[in-house]
């Protein structure tokens, strides 16, 4: 059952009906609004941010391109973490070497600590962030849309196509896996 | 003490239990040390999960918003060809009536001919059907079978092309289930 667009704001359905009528400027604004999300979901999901900004613009063009399908009972930033999830997932399988390790320099650029202090965040950061990456797809993706995004069960059973059990069951699992990972890696350091 | 909630406890912390169950999990929470404790651990995991940062900002706001648009095009009408293909499966129903009609007000007018005229004196007054008369009721059964199987092929094939563009669509939408 479709939940009422909570997010889709009414300026967001006015972009929403000028874009479906071609109005590119509107799409631009759709765009802007849900850019920050959908890039941090594919980032989450593929850990590459070079690859993640490639999926999330794949993921607006496909939205443009099937703009008079997109069903106003959903929620437009659900549909769209719908496609750029999917894409991010296919791109994954395609792929063989997923994370690019040394990002991670470029992750945390402001330092108020020294440097041990720093090191151990990292490390701890780069733990947590390989853990998510181990998860399967599925699960990771409902992780993601939960933990970073915040949609509650219903709206994560609309963005993935599953029902609410499987998203309890899902996330269930990601937690479970994601807490012995860590107490692993945790135990080792 | 009541039953361990542990089952619960993730849908607890993340705000999706109501009424009588949510009542059940907080009143048990109050006496287990144990599904305090998991609960504790779901907690800490969430923390240590909102430590990961968020992805390293590359291409600024208004530069990514411009490269999409650069990539966008206006949806283009449906074409000719679309329209048309629309149109086949009503197309291939309409002629199919027609023949069917065709061949019924045929096999009338032959048995009529048969029944009570002279088949040969009256064929040429039927200029519409003028190769009716010569045609036998096996040989009308022979033509309406073939006629039908060819239809049917015509608006299955439709079908399968119809079924194959709409996957397409799915799958670009990314409408597939993930």
């Amino acid at each position: 059952m479709p939940v009422s667009a909570a997010s889709t704001n009414s300026n967001e359905l006015d972009w929403i009906a000028r874009a479906q009528q071609g109005d590119g400027q509107a799409f631009g604004e759709l765009v802007e609004k849900h850019r920050p999300g959908v890039l941090n979901v594919v980032y989450r999901m593929c850990g590459d941010p070079q690859l993640a900004e490639e999926a999330a613009q794949e993921a607006f063009l496909r939205a443009w391109q099937n703009l008079r399908r997109y069903n106003p009972k959903f929620a437009f930033r659900n549909w769209v973490y719908r496609i750029a999830l999917n894409l991010a997932i296919d791109r994954l399988r395609r792929r063989t070497e997923t994370v690019a390790i040394d990002t991670l320099r470029e992750i945390l650029t402001v330092e108020t600590d020294g440097p041990e202090a720093t090191l151990e965040r990292h490390e701890q950061a780069e733990q947590v962030r390989q853990a998510v990456l181990d998860l399967p797809p599925t699960s990771r993706a409902a992780l993601i849309l939960r933990e970073y995004e915040g949609l509650t069960y219903q709206e994560i059973a609309d963005a993935l196509d599953i029902p609410i059990g499987t998203v309890m069951s899902r996330l269930n699992y990601a937690r479970g896996q994601l807490r012995e990972s860590l107490r692993r890696s945790w135990e080792a350091t | 003490m009541s039953q361990h909630v542990t089952d619960w406890l993730a849908a607890y912390h993340d705000g999706e239990l109501h009424g009588a169950r949510l009542f059940q999990v907080e009143t048990h929470l109050l006496e287990c040390p144990t599904c305090q404790s998991e609960l504790e651990a779901l907690k800490a995991l969430s923390t240590a999960l909102q430590k990961n940062p968020v992805m390293p900002a590359r291409t600024p706001p208004a530069r990514f918003v411009a490269q999409v648009r650069l990539r966008t095009r206006p949806p283009s009408p449906p074409t000719l060809l679309w329209r048309v293909w629309l149109f086949v499966p009503l197309s291939v129903l309409g002629i199919g009536a027609f023949l069917q009609a065709a061949l019924m007000v045929s096999s009338l007018v032959l048995i009529a001919l048969r029944l009570f005229g002279d088949g040969d004196a009256l064929a040429p007054q039927f200029g519409l059907f003028p190769a009716f008369p010569i045609l036998g009721a096996a040989q009308l059964f022979v033509l309406d079978g073939v006629l039908t199987v060819g239809l049917a092929t015509l608006l299955w094939g439709w079908l399968a092309g119809w079924w194959a563009a709409r996957s397409r669509q799915n799958r670009l939408a990314g409408e597939t289930s993930g």
